[in-house]
């Protein structure tokens, strides 16, 4: 390659570079992160305080008519099958809120009813309940300890019924 | 930056020979296909998601409207495999080269659209911009059948060391502007937290660290993140401090898959393209010159042993049991090559720092 060519392919990049980030920045707070892009994760959330821990956790529990047969059931497992590494994004982008599953059809909640039947094949589930809690780690004590937990969104999924 | 320097910069910054990206473009594509090829199990989940789960991030896979068929993924994953052969063997390699990243870009694309995507964009640039170096020119199809030749170019490693500088540098300047360095928090401190408590990975030394109750400790690691992030950048402007700061990556890796089990292994692709080839070359070929039996001093043995190591460290992860080991991203194999490049960048730093004190001596 002519030396001419690939000094305005750097010329180029040094220019688009700065300018690709910059639009990653804007259309990630209109929408979701841009992909691919020439960036690495940020990982720019500040949780903790030397007084204590925020961690967000999203907490799934399976219902039948008798009440709750299943709390806490392990993500990985209902979603057997997805990376790791993409399991609470998944969650983050599907199951966030309720308006996030008013959007999909029947065809999505016919998916869901199948990996919970799955799951527990014996049992006559019908709806899937989110929590997204708040859990705050005191860390005022040498042993690390969950000091107060607080429900922030809380909804249910209807694995039977659309009009949920 | 005057002309002068912005050309030597470009073309004087990295010294390639023929045989050295012979040998790079072998372990590239071994290690591609060992460890990093995107895991075919994924595809029968992703198929069956209904198109409402379909949420590409902005960019070419908003073109598409769902998910493909499980046959059309496997038919990707396939190409894949077999442009990735291609490249390894020098077979067409700047266009199977070409071939890999675009294939690689068109599964993880899909892989990404269900609503979260990893940062291993690297993997996808370095087959792409290596075809553009002539690492196909020797050790390859192509040489023996004395076709598309190309010449050797060291300017492509100085753009891969902008890219790469470039990267770390906008995971280095969220986190300033995040508040990284508000001494009254502490951040990675929350990350540690969550990586522990709702991710659940809590091998090697996690438990001992999530309880170190110091905001000085977990304050001097915010600022030393976003010093050495953001000075990458800086860096990338000299061969001598770029390969310093990939030995300061190498630590940085080794330290996130201690503490927060993270091992993320696309990154090395790109930094093994800055270890001396050319070297590594020379000292197989001259170790089979000193043996006594002359049959080894062969033009391949270089090569081979290359590919021996890699298809040898595979063997054993397998053997062991790669799957369920550990919590990290890429298991027992992400383990061994992160702790296996250590001692590269350990020797390399004390190698760097006992010519910074002679110098200063002279």
């Amino acid at each position: 390659m002519k030396k001419n060519t690939v000094k305005k392919i750097f010329i180029f990049f040094l220019i688009f570079l700065p300018l690709q980030y910059a639009a990653v920045g804007i259309i990630g707070l209109e929408k979701s992160e841009p992909w691919p892009a020439f960036i690495l994760p940020a990982f720019q959330n500040v949780d903790a305080t030397p007084e204590d821990v925020l961690v967000k956790e999203p907490v799934l529990s399976i219902v039948d008519s008798t009440g709750v047969i299943a709390d806490a059931v392990p993500s990985g497992k209902l979603f057997m099958g997805i990376h790791e590494s993409q399991i609470q994004g998944f969650f983050r982008a599907h199951f966030r809120d309720s308006t996030r599953w008013k959007g999909k059809n029947a065809e999505a909640r016919s998916w869901l009813a199948n990996r919970v039947n799955q799951l527990y094949p014996t049992a006559d589930p019908q709806s899937v309940n989110v929590r997204w809690i708040n859990r705050y780690y005191d860390l005022s004590s040498a042993r690390r300890r969950i000091d107060s937990t607080r429900v922030i969104n809380e909804f249910s999924i209807s694995l039977r019924d659309e009009s949920n | 930056m005057n002309q002068t320097k912005f050309s030597s910069w470009i073309f004087d910054s990295f010294k390639v020979s023929p045989e050295g990206l012979g040998l790079y473009r072998i372990f590239c594509g071994l290690f591609l296909l060992f460890f990093l090829l995107p895991s075919a199990g994924i595809y029968p989940f992703i198929s069956s998601l209904p198109h409402t789960f379909f949420q590409p991030p902005p960019g070419p896979m908003a073109l598409f409207d769902g998910f493909p068929s499980h046959s059309v993924l496997l038919l990707l994953h396939t190409m894949l495999i077999l442009s990735i052969c291609s490249m390894t063997l020098g077979w067409n390699t700047k266009k199977s080269s070409i071939l890999t990243g675009v294939l690689l870009l068109a599964i993880k694309g899909f892989v990404y659209s269900v609503g979260k995507i990893n940062h291993d964009f690297l993997i996808i640039i370095v087959p792409v911009l290596m075809a553009f170096s002539g690492w196909g020119e020797v050790y390859s199809v192509d040489a023996f059948l004395k076709r598309n030749m190309q010449k050797v170019e060291g300017w492509v490693l100085t753009l891969l060391a902008l890219f790469i500088g470039f990267m770390f540098f906008t995971a280095g300047f969220s986190k300033l502007i995040g508040g990284w360095l508000n001494v009254e928090s502490q951040a990675a401190l929350g990350h540690v937290f969550k990586q522990y408590y709702v991710v659940e990975r809590q091998d090697f030394l996690a438990g001992f660290v999530v309880n170190i109750n110091s905001p000085f400790f977990w304050e001097c690691v915010d600022y030393l993140t976003v010093i050495f992030e953001v000075g990458f950048l800086l860096a990338i402007f000299h061969p001598r401090s770029t390969r310093i700061f990939l030995c300061f990556a190498l630590l940085f890796h080794f330290s996130l898959m201690m503490v927060l089990n993270i091992s993320f292994l696309p990154n090395f692709l790109a930094y093994a393209a800055f270890l001396n080839w050319t070297w590594v070359d020379h000292f197989i070929k001259q170790k089979a010159a000193n043996t006594e039996v002359k049959s080894v001093k062969h033009k391949w043995l270089a090569p081979v042993v290359i590919a021996l190591a890699l298809v040898g460290g595979w063997a054993i992860i397998h053997l062991i049991g790669n799957d369920a080991v550990l919590q990290a991203d890429w298991g027992l194999a992400g383990f061994i090559v992160i702790s296996g490049s250590l001692p590269i960048a350990i020797y390399h730093l004390f190698d760097q720092l006992k010519r910074w004190i002679l110098e200063r001596l002279k």
